[in-house]
């Protein structure tokens, strides 16, 4: 088997990662505080990474990318990153959950593993996995509160992801030993895991196609008919006005 | 209080209450402006961005819908003129700024109501004269009602 090299990006959040890996192998990984200036920074750090390890973007043989949740404008600038590069590459593209590889971190626990992205307004994107024969989501990613969260914890968890000290100190005592709090340390979103589970996905024969492939958009409103689009101009009306 | 109404009497009152406004304005908070064209919303938004210590000229995003401003805390001055389709405005990626810390000013706020927080200001300006503006503050949390006890006394 020829062995293939991967390029994994991750701009989910303003924290941002991208990893080159070839089969198994990690050959480099930048993660850096971008706040909101994925669109300036990302291309450049792509081209510092790979110069670095003097790998040539043209034998890159597959690209992964986070699709969040996460902030919509991060994930638009990955994404179409991605989709620009598998494209014009002529190689394969394969979308990740951003929670489902906070999480595989923790594959080999054996334990549900729940990861946490902050949604603003003490609101959080979570989800939970599980390692049972195969690794399969148990919930799915989903906007909730602490709250909310906690009474869905039947057993130990591992929680990962953007856990706060407000956070922490909430699940320890609403969930006492159920909650399984990693060392600081280990709480950076890394790209290498978007690039295992992406490899996995390659491995099985699976891909995305860069002219389908969406964000995962958690708050996307519920929308039952687009009041303009498809009408012809004597149809139209005002949309309804919802104040009360 | 389920509503407070002030009547400005002139585009510098509008300023006026809209310095207030910012000045009373904290991290998080969203405002949102709904009234026809030339019942001052860019105005009021000029004293929000006052009040919240930004100096430069704030200018109208109807064409480039958002545009940031950086005061005591940023200013994230939204116009949904422009749009018309509700998908439109949800393929804006607001929530970036809904969600943050800053402070969120969103003029024609009403064509895209049920993608924004129910936790907002909502400000209903009319016109009733020649320079006269009526000015309906609907406060949608205690957060907002709290504003408004503060707005009152520093317009009596």
């Amino acid at each position: 088997m020829t062995s293939l090299t991967l390029l994994a990006i991750d701009s989910s959040t303003g924290n941002a990662s991208l990893a080159i890996a070839r089969d198994n192998e990690v050959l480099a990984e930048l993660t850096w505080c971008c706040r909101q200036n994925h669109s300036v920074e990302l291309m450049p750090n792509i081209n510092r990474l790979l110069e670095q390890i003097g790998i040539d973007i043209r034998s890159v043989g597959g690209i992964i990318v986070a699709r969040g949740p996460g902030s919509f404008n991060g994930l638009r600038v990955g994404i179409s990153t991605a989709k620009g590069l598998a494209f014009g590459l002529g190689v394969p593209i394969v979308g990740i959950s951003t929670l489902e590889a906070a999480a595989y971190q923790y594959v080999e626990a054996g334990l549900p593993v729940c990861p946490i992205l902050n949604a603003g307004r003490g609101e959080i994107a979570a989800a939970i996995y599980k390692q049972e024969g195969k690794w399969q989501q148990v919930i799915a990613e989903h906007i909730s509160t602490i709250d909310d969260l906690c009474p869905k914890i039947e057993s130990k968890t591992i929680f990962c992801g953007e856990l706060t000290p407000s956070i922490i100190e909430e699940l320890m005592v609403r969930l006492e030993q159920k909650a399984i709090i990693p060392p600081p340390s280990t709480g950076l979103r890394r790209a290498v895991f978007i690039a295992a589970l992406g490899l996995k996905r390659l491995q099985s024969g699976d891909c995305d196609q860069p002219s389908t492939l969406q964000p995962i958009y958690l708050r996307r409103p519920q929308i039952t008919q687009p009041k303009y689009k498809n009408q012809t101009a004597n149809q139209r009306k005002k949309p309804k006005s919802e104040m009360g | 209080m389920l509503s407070l109404e002030l009547i400005s009497h002139s585009p510098d009152d509008t300023l006026k209450i809209g310095t207030d406004i910012g000045e009373l304005a904290s991290g998080g908070d969203i405002f949102l402006l709904v009234g026809s064209l030339g019942t001052g919303k860019t105005c009021l938004t000029q004293g929000i961005a006052r009040g919240l210590g930004i100096t430069e000229h704030t200018p109208s995003p109807s064409f480039v819908l958002v545009r940031q401003f950086y005061g005591r805390l940023p200013l994230y001055h939204i116009d949904l003129y422009r749009l018309d389709n509700i998908n439109e405005i949800a393929d804006l990626g607001l929530d970036d700024y809904l969600y943050s810390d800053g402070v969120c000013v969103i003029e024609w706020a009403e064509k895209g109501l049920s993608l924004l927080p129910q936790e907002h200001l909502m400000i209903v300006m009319s016109y009733l004269g020649d320079t006269e503006r009526r000015l309906v503050f609907k406060p949608g949390s205690q957060r907002y009602r709290e504003m408004m006890t503060e707005l009152r006394a520093d317009n009596d």
